[in-house]
């Protein structure tokens, strides 16, 4: 887990659990912006180090997210493939939509 | 169908007459080039050709927002699939698609920090764009001032990119 607050800068925390051996899932909630993932990449760092197989990403925390945002999942999805993704709220579904990225993202209606 | 109102051409440059193929032969080929960063960055790209005498325009779009078409006080986005951004595999290989821009018409390309707010839908942003753009008389150097003005958020430390392109008749 790891909360990033700047007073007045954006927000992000993670938080992820393996639901069973190599197979983990992880809640980013707050807001992905520039400065908020700069913060996150140490917490990623040591989420992939865990060596997992899958990561589903849960989002429905999630209230912000731009280019920088997607930097960072992309990351992941380099490493392990598409990533489905739960909760996404249409605001954040339409950005991954817009960036061309429902091949990668893979946006999903039910509950992780 | 009745000719357009413009002198036409006797032959279009459509894309597979081109050398070396159209936008989405580009961005293709530049995709495979990138490959896959680890870090996850990536980059959007529209890649567009103007066939001036003709007309028209083609283009093809990796991530990035269609154009917009300011015609006659209308304003609408080319409407066209978008494929995944430089930097992300696979590259499916954008659709292009091939527009006809009318003599006056212009075209005008932004990235996401002039038109992304926190909380608010990306179409929110995209029609106050479309709108303030479709407002505008004058020339292109004027819109992309008023475009700038009118909608760069305050405070954000998001790059802006515009580009404009206008039909001297």
């Amino acid at each position: 887990m790891a909360s990033v607050n700047d007073g007045s800068q954006s927000q992000a925390e993670i938080r992820w659990s393996e639901t069973e051996p190599g197979h983990v899932t992880a809640r980013i909630s707050g807001e992905l912006d520039i400065v908020s993932v700069e913060r996150l990449q140490g917490p990623f760092d040591d989420l992939l180090a865990g060596g997992p197989t899958r990561i589903d990403l849960d989002l429905c925390g999630l209230a912000f997210m731009d280019s920088s945002g997607l930097a960072l999942l992309l990351r992941v999805a380099n490493q392990l493939g598409p990533l489905r993704v739960y909760g996404a709220s249409v605001l954040i579904q339409r950005v991954i939509e817009a960036t061309g990225l429902t091949g990668i993202l893979l946006v999903q209606d039910a509950a992780p | 169908m009745p000719p357009p109102p413009w002198p036409t051409c006797a032959t279009p440059s459509g894309p597979t007459r081109r050398r070396g193929g159209g936008p989405a032969v580009i961005l293709t080929k530049l995709g495979e080039l990138v490959g896959q960063p680890e870090d996850g960055y990536f980059a959007t790209v529209l890649c567009g050709s103007l066939d001036v005498d003709c007309h028209l325009l083609t283009v093809a779009s990796a991530g990035h927002f269609a154009p917009l078409v300011i015609d006659g006080g209308t304003a609408r986005y080319v409407d066209m699939e978008v494929g995944p951004p430089i930097g992300v595999l696979p590259q499916t290989g954008p659709a292009e698609v091939t527009i006809t821009v009318p003599p006056g018409a212009a075209l005008v390309v932004v990235t996401d920090g002039l038109v992304e707010r926190r909380g608010e839908h990306l179409d929110v942003g995209l029609a106050r764009l479309a709108e303030v753009a479709a407002d505008h008389r004058g020339s292109i150097d004027d819109l992309l001032g008023r475009l700038l003005v009118d909608l760069a958020p305050a405070g954000s430390d998001d790059d802006i990119a515009i580009l404009g392109v206008q039909w001297q008749a």
